[in-house]
């Protein structure tokens, strides 16, 4: 029915966006919605959206996700607070920005290392290899990503993680924590 | 499904909102962006008793959708611009019949299979033309993941009231983001119930009016009551008729039916300040770039939103009250479809402008910023 609503004071500013970002295959959109949920759950407003097409079966993917305590417009990223990068090719898609609170976690196993400002490497594949957690590779790297950029509390998203039994949830719950580890 | 904020799809809130509805029938060809309505719907319906049938093409699905309504239940389908060319045919069908059913179009770019995977808002003139002859058309289009459950939810009512197809013009954006969105459990959703007509069954008319004005309610296939579902011209009972007085009869019925209802089908929202220096018209995924910029306010201007959830019947008196004379920028994602209603009921000299992208890609808010200041400062 017609209605009448207001842009109740929202800015940009209010925006807390990240892009999970590699190969298609990677489990990008299962993290993105990973994320999303736990933001729902936390009483947050939260758009999440993904690259869709033929990068699905590897190229170049993606998802974002935008958290707001207020309703969110644009539904895709504007200005990233956060970047996953899981491959060296998706890590050269976001350049590093002077004077920007960007910040590009990547892995070190498929990426020139050298951090220009803003950036951070980190061996996501060798520890998760090391850890017989390869599985749960890009789940631990989401755990030192949101250390770095907590869009979401990172307990919650290990407590959503538990719900999940068996060996795999065993294993996810595992490599959340060593992720969160790695960052410290 | 209990109280809580969820994280839906689009997609999969627009099964929420048709099983909301009442919903206990689809039939449907999948096809990007659109597969995940069909995927659910065949998860969902037959736990409830319901039935998803997967059909051998579009033309198929449309028809079917179209006798499951006549046989009683709550009908719908799901599909992309490309299925929609070939729904076109039996949409008439359900249109001279005056059968209620329900048609998501989740859009994609074009035309014939264009970028299978990538948005696009250029359905919006096929959802009002596309089947031949004079007709009206009924669109309701979702800019949000709870605009997807609400108007496909009234878009079955919507069908029941007016007994026509109802059309959802959803987008690959919309239908592929996720929000977080408080859903209307079933059991409190109140949808409209398909009444017994109320009449005697050697007294009824199958394209008469009840005493509400709106079309008799549709009595089911092989109940007391003789249903004629004619698509020939035809009269109140459905029975053939060439005669040139019944059939502009029939043509005007099936017409103003919706166009006269128009106050009651339309539905917009405004959003922005009540003096804005720029309106911007807008619906789908595009109203989501429109209304970041009446948050941004580039350039220092006022801006407002005039988001359109329905489309057709167009709510012309409307929009030309809540404008006034303030300047007015539609944009789409396509060459200009909707602009050009808008620019017809404002007139020739009024400042109406367009702002179109047609490359598969969303209208950016700094594109379209930088657009507007342009043309308004």
């Amino acid at each position: 029915m017609p209605s009448r609503g207001v842009a109740d004071g929202a800015t940009r500013g209010d925006r807390r966006e990240i892009v999970l970002a590699g190969s298609g295959g990677q489990g990008l959109v299962f993290l993105g919605r990973l994320v999303g949920r736990v933001a729902a759950e936390s009483g947050l407003h939260v758009v999440q959206t993904q690259s869709y097409g033929v990068a699905s079966r590897g190229g170049f993917s993606k998802s974002e996700v935008v958290v707001a305590e207020s309703p969110i417009a644009y539904p895709m990223v504007l200005n990233p607070w956060g970047i996953l990068a899981l491959t060296g090719a998706a890590r050269a898609m976001y350049p590093p920005e002077a004077d920007s609170q960007r910040l590009l976690v990547y892995d070190t196993y498929d990426a020139t290392e050298g951090d220009a400002p803003g950036e951070r490497g980190f061996p996501f594949t060798v520890e998760a290899r090391k850890a017989g957690l390869e599985d749960s590779f890009n789940i631990l790297a989401l755990g030192t990503f949101l250390a770095l950029r907590p869009v979401v509390d990172p307990d919650r998203v290990l407590a959503t993680l538990a719900e999940a039994g068996g060996d795999l949830g065993r294993k996810n719950r595992r490599a959340f924590s060593l992720g969160i580890e790695l960052a410290q | 499904m209990s109280d809580k904020r969820t994280f839906v799809q689009g997609n999969e809130a627009v099964v929420e909102g048709a099983l909301a509805a009442g919903a206990s029938f689809f039939a449907g060809y999948p096809i990007t962006p659109s597969s995940e309505i069909a995927e659910m719907a065949a998860r969902r319906l037959p736990a409830i008793g319901g039935v998803y049938m997967q059909m051998e093409d579009e033309l198929a699905s449309m028809a079917a959708i179209v006798g499951a309504s006549l046989a009683g239940a709550k009908s719908f389908t799901a599909t992309s611009g490309p299925g929609l060319s070939l729904m076109l045919e039996n949409l008439g069908v359900a249109i001279m019949a005056e059968v209620p059913c329900v048609i998501v179009d989740v859009q994609r770019s074009g035309p014939s299979t264009g970028l299978a995977t990538k948005p696009a808002q250029a359905d919006v003139m096929m959802a009002r033309w596309g089947s031949h002859g004079d007709h009206s058309a009924i669109v309701l289009a979702p800019s949000s993941v709870k605009e997807c459950f609400d108007l496909t939810r009234r878009a079955f009512d919507l069908a029941e009231e007016y007994r026509h197809p109802v059309l959802v013009l959803s987008d690959a954006i919309v239908g592929h983001m996720r929000e977080d969105i408080l859903l209307v459990p079933p059991e409190d959703s109140n949808p409209i119930t398909r009444r017994d007509p109320g009449v005697d069954p050697r007294d009824f008319r199958m394209h008469s009016d009840g005493d509400d004005g709106l079309p008799i309610p549709l009595p089911p296939f092989g109940s007391e009551y003789l249903v004629r579902a004619n698509s020939s011209a035809h009269d109140d009972t459905g029975y053939p008729s060439a005669d040139p007085g019944q059939a502009r009869k029939t043509i005007r019925r099936l017409h103003d039916k919706v166009e006269n209802a128009v106050h009651r089908i339309a539905d917009y929202e405004v959003i922005g300040p009540e003096d804005p220096d720029v309106i911007l018209v807008a619906y789908g995924a595009t109203a989501r770039t429109a209304e970041q910029l009446v948050i941004d306010s580039p350039g220092g201007l006022r801006v407002a939103l005039l988001k359109l959830r329905s489309l057709w019947p167009f709510p012309a008196d409307a929009v030309r009250e809540l404008v006034g004379e303030t300047p007015v920028i539609v944009p789409e994602m396509n060459l200009g479809q909707m602009v050009r209603e808008v620019e017809r009921i404002l007139g020739p000299h009024y400042p109406c402008y367009a702002y179109n992208r047609s490359d598969g890609q969303a209208i950016h808010p700094d594109e379209l910023a930088e657009f507007m200041v342009e043309v308004i400062s």
